[in-house]
């Protein structure tokens, strides 16, 4: 599944002050790809995902994925989207402390059409014999493969992740990274994957560079290496 | 600088409370009613209880009653024959024939009982009733004697009457227009009203009918000693006591088996403290004190776990500002500080304010009151009690539980506060039970750990909504209580007026002969009524409809009330008493509709077993307007229905009080409940919607589970609310001898389902709104689990 962003603008107007967030961003990955969009705070690349991933409008430009513009859908359309399509991993896991593992991965299974079994998302993320636990039990790593089964069990053509291994130390960091490589392998998933941490990038087919709201760079990685091997800063 | 600090403080607690000014305003409303509810009860009870405590001690309030028969004994009759040389069966016939011979018996069966119970005083109570009207209306009178020793008159305004003269009861002077020098026109003579009269002896207000209390359409009178015994009409009695060196459960034990032989006349002893016929309606005030209390405390708690609820969410929320306040050196004082004076003051006003309202509406519920209850008035004034428990106490809990929470979150280190862990209460502690719901839908597990979460602020919501549903089924069951036991009654039957004779009637020509006359059946007091088989105007039918009056010749036919009281039933054998004779008779049939404790009879049987003639009778009833003059007393449906109408008025009005009253607790409760439902769970909802789920899921997963919860407490609520209602019938049975006919109709299942279906849908109205307005981003950020 491609996405392609047009000319895309994002400005926030909070009180008297505008913030323009993404400024004309042009941008297409195809089926299948890892792309990691690099930046520091700021640079507009956690707004990127929000708005290619539907959980925020844009103020200009189109946003496409295959045929599907979603700069034209309503609040309505675009639930449906998300829930069908779209996975996400966030930096801070977000699970559901009183649902217990299994729960929490059927949360992401909930009105798709054949999804996973939440036992065997679990499995795909090495989490067999987990399901009964519940979020507190688990370590910070664990927690995020957690949200990686509940953002897998529905079978996603485009996986959204946002600083992932923003809160794990490097050990458990790059266990979360090899987990992800191995999954976008095996089940092809598009993968887009927003991080500050330039050795993360390292892993990717493709490294977008942003900057101020804009695309500074967008190239090939040549020298894609292993998880285990990055340098992790 | 300092003060600049705290100044900020103040303003962060300030603009919390403003954020969430509507939860905090209807808190505000729940501790104004609470205040209100208990001030007012409390201020308007108070102020006739120091008066009437006082009343009760000069007028030497009766302990107790000796109930004694009208009818003679044989040694009684033998010695009205021997003495007076007069042949009569009851105290009334030879007081009509013998004024002095009649009060002979009455002295000497005071005399008997006193050398049985020596440690307890006696004074004959002597009481005639009749009919009177007002400006074409007709009212009830009961002119009392007056007492010496126990029950002594008290009058409130004028002066004790004189001959010619008469003093009433204000609240029916005041109904009537009725004024002191006003003249009364009673049976052919008129007496001038000099002054308003009360006594102590409390089977007062309740004349021909237990329910009939309202004091506006009959009074009480007192005469000159002459004149009452002048008066033409021949009294019913009792002997009111005064216990001295014994207690009231020595004397009950007294009281046994051996004294109904001995004295044949001896009907039953009542200790009046818990009797509505007597002293009681006073400790049934007290109950309605202490309900005042219940009630308001159940509103204030209400209120302060929403208090407790709201403050949870405020340390929540400030979790991370009070970790970097503390975390810069910021003592816990200065910020516990504003927040107690915030929320004081804020509960400060809403209480005094419904202190204020309740003191000033205390007056005209003490007006209220008074309609029922023949008390002397007394001035509302400020009560250090009343102050303390409406508005002290709950202040005082509320800075309490405001205080609890926030030395609670201080004893945290900063660290503690700025990143906090991840919470496992919840989690361990319902862990089984949610286990429990494992072979549940997904959706249902969701509302399950959802409600399980806070399953605190559940219950409140659980209680609340409760107590909302048994208040409105109440009310509900409450209407038409009055339709249900007189005019249901008098409706059935075709009866305008009933002439009463003195003693027997002789050749009365204007309706159908029947008698009424009081019975023990066992060891329950009753009303026998002896109809004919052939009557027209009484008509006699069970439940389904099928005629009774042809089951007389049978046996005894016994109204569904009576079986109710004394769960006797049909089949059953039960002796009926007058004096010292007694009959046997097989209960054949139950009938309806609702009538007090009446049992039916053949009338010839009864007359033959009574006045030893079958064609005797004392009473008949008629399907035209009596005249006064040509009984004892005429009773017309009319006024009776035009009475009861009253009473169903005020009534009406109580229930649609207590309805809206339920309703609106109920909405602020769902509102409030719901509302804080979503705010607390904004993280969850904002994750379900990145996720991908739209409103209606999320309004299914967060608020269905409240909502799945409303229908089985609904559905809870109606049996408890039918057994409570059935306990409550037998309670006030036993305490007060009557039944309050309590009836819970599907129709008002119904039409309450409906209210409280609008009431959850206005209440969860918000919360939807909020859901729709969720944003995913700031929710994320800002909510983290």
């Amino acid at each position: 599944m491609s996405i392609a962003l047009k000319s895309v603008w994002k400005i926030f107007t909070e009180t008297k002050v505008q913030v323009e967030a993404l400024k004309d961003v042009d941008l297409r990955v195809e089926t299948g790809e890892f792309v990691v969009v690099l930046g520091p705070s700021g640079s507009g690349k956690s707004t990127l995902l929000n708005v290619t991933g539907g959980l925020d409008t844009v103020s200009e430009g189109e946003i496409r994925i295959d045929e599907d513009i979603l700069t034209s859908y309503g609040e309505k359309e675009l639930l449906k989207f998300r829930r069908e399509r779209l996975g996400f991993v966030f930096q801070q896991y977000h699970l559901l402390s009183t649902l217990n593992v299994a729960e929490n991965v059927e949360t992401g299974a909930y009105g798709v059409k054949n999804p996973y079994e939440s036992g065997e998302a679990l499995r795909m993320v090495g989490l067999n014999g987990y399901e009964k636990k519940y979020p507190f039990e688990l370590s910070g790593g664990e927690q995020q493969r957690v949200s990686i089964a509940r953002a897998l069990v529905k079978k996603p053509s485009i996986l959204f992740c946002d600083e992932p291994t923003g809160a794990l130390d490097e050990k458990t960091g790059k266990a979360i990274l090899s987990l992800l490589t191995k999954l976008h392998k095996e089940l092809s998933t598009t993968v887009v994957l927003v991080t500050h941490n330039a050795g993360i990038a390292q892993i990717a087919d493709r490294i977008v560079r942003m900057n101020s709201g804009r695309i500074v760079e967008d190239s090939i990685n040549k020298q894609k290496v292993s998880p285990d091997e990055i340098a992790w800063h | 600088m300092k003060s600049h600090g705290i100044r900020l403080y103040f303003l962060y607690v300030w603009r919390f409370m403003r954020e969430k000014w509507l939860s905090f305003l209807l808190l505000g409303v729940l501790l104004f009613i609470s205040g209100f509810i208990y001030t007012s009860i409390a201020d308007s009870i108070g102020a006739f209880q120091e008066a009437s405590e006082e009343y009760f001690e000069k007028t030497k309030q009766e302990d107790f009653v000796f109930e004694v028969s009208d009818a003679l004994d044989e040694s009684e009759r033998l010695y009205a024959l021997e003495e007076c040389g007069l042949s009569k069966a009851s105290l009334q016939a030879l007081y009509r024939e013998n004024r002095g011979c009649s009060m002979e018996i009455v002295e000497n069966r005071r005399q008997q009982l006193l050398e049985q119970f020596p440690d307890v005083d006696l004074e004959a109570r002597l009481a005639k009733d009749l009919t009177f009207a007002v400006e074409g209306d007709n009212y009830r009178m009961r002119i009392l004697n007056d007492a010496k020793a126990i029950n002594k008159s008290h009058i409130e305004e004028g002066e004790t009457p004189q001959a010619g003269e008469i003093a009433i009861t204000q609240n029916f002077a005041r109904a009537r227009d009725l004024e002191i020098g006003d003249s009364l026109r009673l049976r052919e003579e008129t007496f001038t009203i000099s002054g308003f009269v009360l006594f102590p002896d409390y089977n007062l207000p309740v004349i021909d009918h237990v329910l009939l209390m309202d004091s506006t359409h009959q009074t009480l009178a007192l005469m000159s000693d002459e004149d009452f015994a002048d008066f033409p009409v021949a009294p019913h009695m009792y002997y009111a006591g005064l216990l001295q060196d014994v207690s009231a459960e020595d004397l009950e034990e007294a009281v046994g088996a051996d004294t109904y032989v001995q004295f044949p006349f001896f009907e039953r002893l009542v200790l009046t403290e818990n009797n509505v016929r007597s002293g009681a309606i006073y400790a049934e005030i007290e109950g309605s004190q202490a309900f005042a209390l219940m009630f308001s405390l159940f509103i204030a708690a209400i209120g302060l776990i929403i208090i407790l609820m709201l403050m949870a969410k405020t340390v929540r929320a400030s979790r991370r500002t009070f970790g970097v306040l503390r975390a810069l050196g910021v003592p816990s004082r200065a910020m516990v500080g504003p927040f107690l004076t915030v929320f004081g003051l804020y509960g400060l006003v809403f209480l005094l304010a419904g202190y204020t309202v309740g003191h000033l509406a205390a007056p005209a519920l003490q007006d209220l009151f008074r309609m029922f209850y023949l008390l002397p008035a007394g001035d509302v004034v400020f009560r250090l009690e009343t102050f303390s428990v409406a508005i002290l106490a709950p202040l005082a809990l509320l800075l309490l539980i405001t205080y609890f929470m926030l030395m609670r979150l201080f004893r945290l280190r900063p660290v503690e506060l700025i990143h906090p862990k991840l919470s496992d209460f919840a989690v361990v502690k319902f862990k089984r039970m949610r286990n429990a719901f494992a072979r549940f839908s997904f959706l249902f597990r969701l509302q399950v750990a959802f409600i399980a979460r806070h399953l605190g602020k559940f219950t409140v919501y659980a209680v609340g909504i409760f107590a909302a549903v048994f208040a409105g089924l109440f009310s509900f069951a409450m209407m038409g209580v009055f339709d249900r036991t007189l005019p249901e009654y008098y409706e059935s039957t075709s009866i305008v007026s009933k002439g009463y004779c003195e003693g027997i009637c002789v050749d009365e020509e204007n309706g159908e002969k029947a008698i009424e006359i009081p019975v023990k059946i066992n060891d329950e007091r009753g009303e026998a009524i002896g109809l004919d088989g052939g009557q027209s105007l009484h008509p006699l039918k069970d439940a389904a409809g099928n005629d009774l009056l042809g089951k007389l010749d049978e046996g005894l036919v016994i109204s569904a009330s009576f079986k109710d009281l004394t769960g006797l039933s049909r089949g059953d054998t039960v002796t009926l008493r007058v004096a010292e004779r007694e009959l046997d008779l097989e209960i054949v049939a139950v009938a309806t509709p609702y009538a007090g404790s009446q049992v039916f009879i053949d009338r010839s049987t009864l007359a033959e077993w009574l006045f030893d003639d079958e064609e005797a009778y004392n009473v008949v009833y008629s399907d035209e307007p009596l005249s006064e003059n040509a009984f004892a007393s005429v009773i017309h449906t009319e006024d009776l229905l035009s009475h009861v109408e009253s009473l169903h008025d005020v009534f009406n009005a109580f229930i649609l009080v207590i309805i809206g009253g339920a309703l609106f607790i109920g909405l602020i409760v769902v509102y409030l409940l719901t509302v804080m439902t979503v705010e607390d769970h904004y993280y969850p909802l904002a994750l379900f919607k990145v996720l991908g789920y739209d409103n209606k899921d999320i309004h299914r997963i967060l608020l269905g589970g409240y909502e799945k919860a409303n229908v089985v407490l609904f559905l809870l609520t109606i049996p408890i609310a039918v057994l409570s209602f059935s306990f409550f019938r037998r309670w006030t049975a036993e305490m007060y001898e009557f039944l309050v006919p309590l009836q819970v109709l599907p129709t008002h299942v119904g039409v309450f389902a409906a209210l409280f279906l609008l009431m959850t849908l206005l209440g969860t109205l918000s919360a939807k709104r909020r859901i729709k307005r969720l944003s995913l981003q700031e929710a994320l950020t800002m909510y983290q689990e």
